[in-house]
């Protein structure tokens, strides 16, 4: 009886022992599986990133915008370093930070004092130069390791359409603004995995196994930028800014047939190599962020509209242009206040007659002046590749009034971007198209190339409306307050327009845009360009500021396309 | 074997020295300044020559009384 019971304690014992053995073991076998094997992973193999280089940006030519340099980062390796920390820190500070020695020397110091520590980084992006310095210096504990930056050899030329490469929050390369933030994904490309089978003490096994994920180098992007057009519109708007006393100033080229971008520079600008050492504000591009109200350069669409609508004709006389007129309680006054009583559209293109555009804008009506303006693509972003495009709304057409129509026939109390600007006015220069602005022609992945087609949006104007319009402008260009500046021979077609800064519901009286908008050669345009200045202060005229900064321009590529006069 | 993969290396390296030095020295910023250091000047005035002749230098005779 009594061995029986202590039997039967013992299989109950081992009974249950064995549950609890059979228990723990589906528990590490099954249930903690993914967990335990990826321990395993973490102890049997080493993870190396293989970095994937950044594409280059070219221009049209093939030269580079945008490429990558070899730098170094140096390191300390503490266990290893036999000199003294502060004359280390000294040694090494004048040639890691020339600029900022004392800063620099006392980060190393900081660095190098770290007791948990046994690998410390002591500066990133260190050139060849910089490095042969070091190892001239035969340190020990101090090490180098390959990495890449980005250089921009054409300089800040180009820095708003090009952006720059900084770091993301967990310390990665990212491209930001323009071409290297809109494009960034394609650029950085994907880095690559090695991994390697390690012994105990974590170092590779040389005959262990090996398991490779190859790099997918970024992308090249060939832009449609004529480097030597970007440089000559950078160096004329540098002269054109101190000339005219402008704050800042914005020239956008871009091919008529194709919405091709040529050139895009702006002032003032930054280095994008050392953007960090620059006010934020200056990183975004006006070209495609800055909303502004036009003023007279407006007028080109305007008439456009209202002669392809057939309402008005070249020769159709305005009778209301006698003087000043009063609407919804405003007078609205010519520019320099002289009036032409019965003058025909030309005449009111060439005197950029506020009145004789009111008359047009009438003759149109609201709902056609608003359809038009959709057609021109305003109130939408015109879909160019960089980043920070703005798009300005436009008034819902339900809440315009007279007054609104009447302003918006001269440009004013409406806004816009100058790509947009730029771009309805190559609807004009190649018979009637709205196209897709656009920087980037190909794509260059690991060999093989795609091509980037121009894209016509839409149908804006008949061919013969943009053949009246463009001989309307290029009267303007010969007869108007602008013509004393113009090349001699060549038939260009453009307005000037300055427009009053809307502050805080009122303009500003004293601050003006001055700007010029313009094709040619009139009849078969290679370039349409716009040129516009922020506050110029030898005169606030367009016609006296912007329009001869255009054809300063404008001669100069002639020359360079061997575009001949007449 | 070592050693054609430490010239390869080398090479490499070389090329990327070179590539950079290309693109440095090939900026029209660069080139416009070494061109003013040497004294060069912007054309101002640019003449095109005319497929036509001008009147006064053809050659035949232009009959009078026409």
């Amino acid at each position: 009886m009594f061995s029986n019971w202590r039997i039967n304690f013992l299989l109950v014992f081992f009974i249950l022992g064995g549950f609890l053995v059979i228990g723990r073991l589906f528990f590490w076998q099954v249930l903690s599986f993914d967990e335990l094997t990826a321990m395993a992973e973490g102890q049997h193999w080493i993870l190396f990133e293989i970095p994937a280089q950044r594409g280059e940006i070219l221009a049209s030519d093939g030269s580079p915008l945008a490429s990558n340099e070899e730098a170094f980062l140096v390191f300390a390796s503490l266990p290893d370093i036999k000199d003294d920390y502060n004359e280390l820190a000294e040694k090494l500070a004048p040639i890691l930070e020339p600029e900022n020695v004392a800063t620099m020397a006392s980060l190393i110091k900081e660095r190098l004092s770290r007791q948990d520590l046994v690998w410390v980084p002591l500066k990133h992006k260190v050139s060849r130069q910089g490095k042969s310095q070091i190892e001239g210096l035969k340190l020990s504990g101090i090490g180098f390791e390959e990495e890449q930056s980005r250089s921009y050899p054409e300089g800040s030329s180009s820095a708003q359409l090009l952006g720059f490469v900084g770091n993301d929050l967990n310390g990665h390369e990212k491209g930001y603004f323009g071409l290297e933030g809109y494009y960034d994904l394609e650029l950085r490309g994907r880095p690559g995995m090695l991994q390697r089978e390690k012994d105990a003490a974590g170092k590779p096994i040389l005959v262990g196994e090996i398991k490779k994920e190859k790099e997918r180098q970024g992308r090249t992007l060939v832009t449609t930028i004529d480097r030597t057009v970007q440089f000559i519109i950078n160096e004329k708007l540098k002269e054109g800014l101190a000339h005219y006393g402008a704050v800042s100033g914005t020239v956008v080229v871009m091919e008529p047939k194709t919405g091709a971008i040529l050139g895009m520079a702006s002032l003032p600008n930054y280095d994008p190599g050392k953007f960090f050492a620059y006010d934020k504000s200056l990183y975004s591009n006006p070209a495609v962020a800055l909303s502004y109200e036009p003023g007279s350069t407006f007028k080109v669409l305007v008439m456009s509209a209202a002669l392809n609508e057939e309402v008005v004709k070249p020769e159709t006389r305005c009778d209301k242009c006698t003087g000043p007129r009063t609407i919804s309680d405003y007078t609205l006054k010519t520019w320099n206040e002289k009036y032409f009583p019965n003058s025909t559209m030309i005449e009111v293109i060439q005197h950029s007659d506020n009145v004789g555009m009111v008359f047009v804008g009438e003759k149109l009506g609201a709902e056609k002046m608003y359809s038009y303006l959709q057609k021109f693509g305003l109130g939408q972003p015109t879909g160019i590749d960089l980043e920070d495009e703005a798009s300005p709304k436009l008034r819902p057409r339900n809440e315009w009034k007279l007054i609104d129509l009447a302003t918006a026939s001269f440009g004013q109390g409406i806004a816009l971007t100058p790509i947009q600007m730029i771009r309805a006015v190559v609807a004009i220069a190649n018979g009637g198209k709205l196209m897709k602005p656009y920087l980037v022609k190909q794509v260059i992945s690991e060999g093989e190339k795609t091509e980037i087609q121009p894209k016509t949006e839409r149908e804006v104007l008949k061919p013969a409306t943009t053949s009246i319009m463009t001989e309307m402008m290029v009267n303007a260009v010969d007869n108007g307050e602008s013509k004393w500046a113009k090349p001699k021979g060549y038939r260009i077609a453009g307005k000037t327009g300055t427009a009053q800064i809307p502050v805080a519901g009122h303009y500003d009286q004293e601050k003006t845009i001055a700007s010029f908008v313009g094709f040619a050669p009139a009849d078969d345009p290679k370039f349409v360009m716009l040129v516009l200045l922020r506050e110029p202060t030898s005169s606030p005229w367009g016609a006296e500021t912007a329009a001869p900064l255009w054809f300063d321009i404008a001669k100069e590529i002639f020359t360079y396309y061997g575009i001949q006069p007449g | 074997m070592r050693q054609w993969e430490e010239k390869t290396t080398l090479l490499e390296q070389q090329n990327k020295i070179l590539s950079e030095e290309i693109n440095r020295l090939g900026s029209l910023a660069r080139v416009n300044e070494e061109a003013r250091s040497l004294g060069l000047v912007k054309a101002t005035n640019v003449l095109y020559l005319t497929s036509q002749i001008p009147v006064a230098l053809e050659t035949k005779k232009l009959p009078l009384g026409r």
